[in-house]
């Protein structure tokens, strides 16, 4: 608060907008070509505006949606209409449609080009607002398609196989082909519609929308989960030279694994080098390695951090690395389920500091902020294991 | 319990004082205001509510027992949360920053300024309860003029008022009408817009907003249940979309080009006139610079936007005020006139009109595909309301047709339905009252008076000749009424009949067709009236 009492508050950055002039600075081939490609600009922009429903009059791409379906409906009038008159009446229909789209398309065309014969001829930085404009919204569309494409590039091959059957199926049984292509023809159009992409942002919002595409694009996750768990250890150590004092070997196997323990510690801190030779000492190789088990959370808005994770993503406690990560015990479940051949170093588990991660698990940083969705935190334990004797 | 009797007691004596007032002496009128006396402001208070929520009244008091303890706590609820609730809701759980500023400073700091502030709260409330006071009487003083001391509903309207269940309702007050007018004139603007929008659809003005609408009752039309999809789509794209899309906006900053290019044909071929307003949509912003660069300036321009959606809401309401009450005058001109039966040749042409087009429609509605002829007819009806072809239309239709047109009609409602059902036919009676004079046989003409002047009659008593006329031709029929004109007067000679109806027998003597008492005779007198139709329903205010 500033000394008066008064909220100071900073400003967001705002575009200015502001060009240098391009007219100057321009080859004339390049203005030139510029000019001609304005009218095709023009008409590609409106296309696009129709396809993402943006228009200043937001019901004619309405109109055009409905006049191509019943385009749609001139294929296969015959067959669905037992009554001739029916049929004729709907192909009718669709015939006007056609020629009314076809007409309006090309009444479109000729209206842009009279009218900038019209109007005096555009300067430089109209053509390049079209193009951005054009650029801009031809991003948006690909952002729109890459939502969903990205997640599936990796599947795609699946993908592609899983619904050819699918639509084969699909369009032989279930639908005639003319529904599905008027189908096609409707979801194509609204697609780009902001309603349709918010409608699909808030579909997702779901738990029961995302587990059915998971359960049907990332069958992976629930098969790595039945992998062994462990082998998930990071070799620290391959083949440690410890040096161990003979009497050890008359130690019961408690006593003997404390001893060896200590001098573990010692190789692997100071190493051993300075005993070789030495009579009282023989040497043993040991595998060194840490385990690490994650610890996943998630944030509710009214619960806070818990550990109820989605059901497709990471469990309570999960090992591995990347996509490879899979389920596992709780650390201290874990230790008890170890074959006794590991004797571990340290006395307990230690943690790292949470990562707090967005909602992919993608680490954003240590401290929580209004981008984290989730949080992850490292505990690690090492353990050494004697390699048998060459 | 015993608050609840002793009410009942106070209910009952406050009757009990009120019908004797009322039967027992006018002379005294405001002799009784004592503490159980109703204003008459509290009283129409009651009549005003009860008239609106006497159905809901009934339904509650049928329910009065497991009612009561709901309501009650809902009121109390109410009561209590309504002032916090409506200024918390506008609070977004999202920007808890915002108004929850830390404890420390706001103590400390701005306590003096937190004072001012109650203080003022404090001058707002005095200031309001004193205009409200002053506002009541005016009004009180407007209803006394307005509403009689001694209206006979008066008990049944103050037990009304004295219901405990009415009790919660609002009662009726200048203030609260007037705060209700304010809030609803600044929240009525989406009401206006959307009025504007159908006017626009109606006249074409946007052309493929109502090739749109047509679309849309065609789809209705063949497939019903679309009624109940519209709305939810509606709902759904038309009300919660957008307040997602303003919450998380979909980042389509549209570069507004100097101009668009092109025409759409739909729009060049249809359109009705110039369309007035453009609807911004909410996913594409307008590229804004430096929008919260000045707050300050930004704050008032609001603030002047704000007023002035106020004042023409304002106009806009006292003008859909006006139309109201026209139609509600044309309405009950239809109710009362035409299908009163006002104007008998016209609504008997109606009534036969409408009964023809009903059995027509029943008869013939199995054999017609509605959806198709539904669907035709609205497509029909609005190219023809389309501003170019109405006037090709009235071009081809000349005027002297319609004209022509109208006059068969005139004809046809004037001379083929006939009005010859035979009238009311009742009797008028008139007694013709004489004066004994000085000898016994000499009888001096009073009166002709529609009483028997007997001797138990109140201006016999007082000595007084009766209401009446002294020539036959100065009686009227009664109101609504006329004599046949075929019929005279004609004495009855059945007077032992008429007397002895009258209880009058057994006093007095019979002399040819005199009825003769101590000092008066009187004979009977009656003639034939005639009555076409009753008077014409009329509304009870009229």
């Amino acid at each position: 608060m500033a000394e008066n009492g008064r909220v100071f508050r900073a400003n967001l950055v705002q575009k200015q907008g502001q060009k240098a002039g391009l007219t100057y600075s321009t080859a004339p081939q390049v203005s030139w070509a510029l000019n001609q490609l304005y009218p095709f600009l023009i008409i590609f922009d409106g296309l696009l505006n129709n396809l993402m429903w943006c228009c200043d009059d937001i019901w004619l791409p309405f109109i055009y949606l409905v006049l191509l379906t019943m385009v749609v409906n001139l294929g296969e009038v015959l067959d669905r209409y037992s009554n001739i008159i029916k049929a004729l009446v709907a192909s009718w229909l669709g015939l006007m449609s056609l020629v009314f789209v076809v007409l309006s398309y090309l009444y479109y065309i000729s209206s842009v080009v009279h009218e900038l014969k019209q109007e005096e001829p555009p300067t430089l930085d109209d053509i390049v607002v079209i193009m951005e404009n054009v650029h801009y919204k031809l991003e948006r569309m690909r952002d729109d398609v890459g939502r969903i494409s990205r997640i599936r590039k990796r599947e795609l091959a699946s993908l592609v196989l899983i619904l050819m059957p699918l639509n084969w199926l699909v369009s032989t049984y279930m639908v005639s082909t003319q529904s599905y292509v008027k189908f096609l023809v409707t979801a194509g159009l609204i697609f780009h519609s902001s309603w349709c992409q918010c409608t699909l942002r808030l579909v997702w919002r779901s738990l029961f929308v995302r587990q059915v595409f998971f359960a049907l694009y990332k069958q992976q996750r629930t098969t790595l989960s039945k992998d062994p768990i462990s082998d998930h250890y990071t070799v620290i150590k391959d083949a440690l030279d410890v040096a161990v004092p003979r009497e050890l070997d008359l130690l019961d196997d408690l006593k003997h694994a404390m001893r060896l323990k200590q001098f573990v510690c010692e190789a692997i801190s100071n190493g051993c080098d300075q005993l070789k030779g030495d009579p009282n000492y023989h040497w043993v190789k040991v595998l060194v390695v840490e385990y690490r088990i994650y610890e996943n959370q998630r944030k509710w808005p009214l619960d806070g951090w818990t550990h109820n994770t989605l059901t497709y993503e990471r469990t309570k406690y999960s090992t591995g690395q990347g996509s490879t990560l899979s389920r596992s015990l709780s650390p201290w479940e874990f230790q008890e389920s170890l074959s006794p051949d590991w004797i571990w170093i340290e006395d307990g588990w230690k943690p790292h500091e949470w990562e707090y991660c967005d909602t992919e698990w993608n680490i954003k940083g240590p401290v929580d902020s209004l981008d984290c969705y989730t949080r992850t935190r490292t505990w690690v334990r090492s353990a050494f294991q004697s390699l048998p004797e060459l | 319990m015993p608050e609840r009797s002793s009410r009942g007691g106070r209910r009952n004596s406050l009757i009990g004082g009120l019908m004797a007032r009322k039967y027992e002496n006018k002379a005294r009128p405001e002799v009784n205001a004592g503490p159980n006396r109703f204003s008459n402001r509290e009283l129409i208070h009651g009549v005003a509510s009860s008239f609106l929520e006497a159905a809901y009244q009934r339904l509650q008091s049928s329910k009065a027992t497991d009612k009561i303890t709901i309501e009650d706590d809902y009121e109390s609820y109410a009561q209590t949360s309504v002032s916090e609730n409506s200024e918390s809701f506008w609070k977004d759980e999202n920007f808890r920053q915002e108004y929850e500023f830390p404890n420390g400073p706001d103590e400390t700091g701005n306590d003096p300024l937190g004072l001012k502030v109650k203080n003022g709260a404090k001058d707002e409330k005095l200031k309001n309860s004193t205009q409200e006071h002053f506002v009541d009487i005016l009004l009180d003083k407007m209803i006394s003029t307005i509403l009689p001391d001694s209206f006979p509903e008066r008990e049944q309207f103050t037990q009304r008022v004295k219901d405990p269940l009415h009790k919660k309702r609002q009662t009726l007050s200048a203030t609260i009408l007037a705060n209700n007018l304010k809030v609803l004139t600044t929240k009525l603007g989406a009401v206006f817009e959307l009025q504007d929008s159908v006017i626009r659809l109606i006249t074409w003005r946007n052309p493929s907003g109502t090739v749109t609408m047509l679309i849309l009752v065609s789809m209705i039309c063949f497939n019903p249940i679309f009624l109940a999809i519209i709305p939810l789509l509606y709902v759904l794209y038309g009300i919660m979309l957008p307040g997602y899309m303003h919450r998380h906006p979909p980042h389509r900053t549209a570069f507004l080009s100097r101009r668009t290019y092109g025409k759409s044909l739909l729009v060049s071929l249809a359109s009705g006139g110039r369309k007035v307003s453009w609807h911004p949509s909410d996913d594409v912003q307008e590229y804004e610079y430096n929008v919260d660069a000045n707050p300050e300036e930004y704050q008032r321009a609001h603030h002047i936007k704000q007023s002035m959606e106020f004042i023409v809401n304002l106009r806009d309401l006292q003008n859909s005020m006006s139309t109201m009450v026209a139609l509600s005058k044309s309405m009950e001109k239809f109710v009362f006139g035409t299908a009163g039966f006002k104007d008998e040749h016209r609504s008997t042409a109606l009534f036969l009109a409408g009964l023809g087009t009903l059995l027509i429609l029943w008869l013939i509605s199995p054999l017609i595909n509605w959806s198709i002829a539904s669907t035709l007819s609205i497509w029909t009806l609005m190219i023809a309301i389309h501003p170019k072809v109405r006037s090709k239309l009235a071009r081809i239709i000349k005027e002297d047709q319609v004209n022509r047109g109208k006059k068969a009609l005139e004809k046809t409602e004037r001379y083929d339905i006939i009005l010859d059902e035979a009238p009311d036919v009742r009797f008028i009676e008139i007694f013709e009252i004489h004066k004994r004079g000085a000898i016994p046989e000499d009888w001096s003409f009073l009166k002709f008076s529609s009483t028997v002047f007997d001797a138990q009659d109140s201006f016999r008593k007082a000595q007084t000749p009766p209401p009446g006329v002294d020539f036959l031709e100065e009686i009227k029929p009664p109101i609504t009424w006329a004599f046949d004109n075929n019929s005279n007067w004609e004495i009855d000679y059945n007077v032992e009949g008429w007397s002895c109806d009258r209880g009058l027998a057994l006093e007095v003597d019979i002399e040819d067709e005199y009825l003769v008492d101590s000092s008066f005779k009187r004979r009977r007198l009656t003639r034939k009236v005639l009555r076409y139709a009753n008077p014409a329903r009329k509304p009870s205010y009229k």
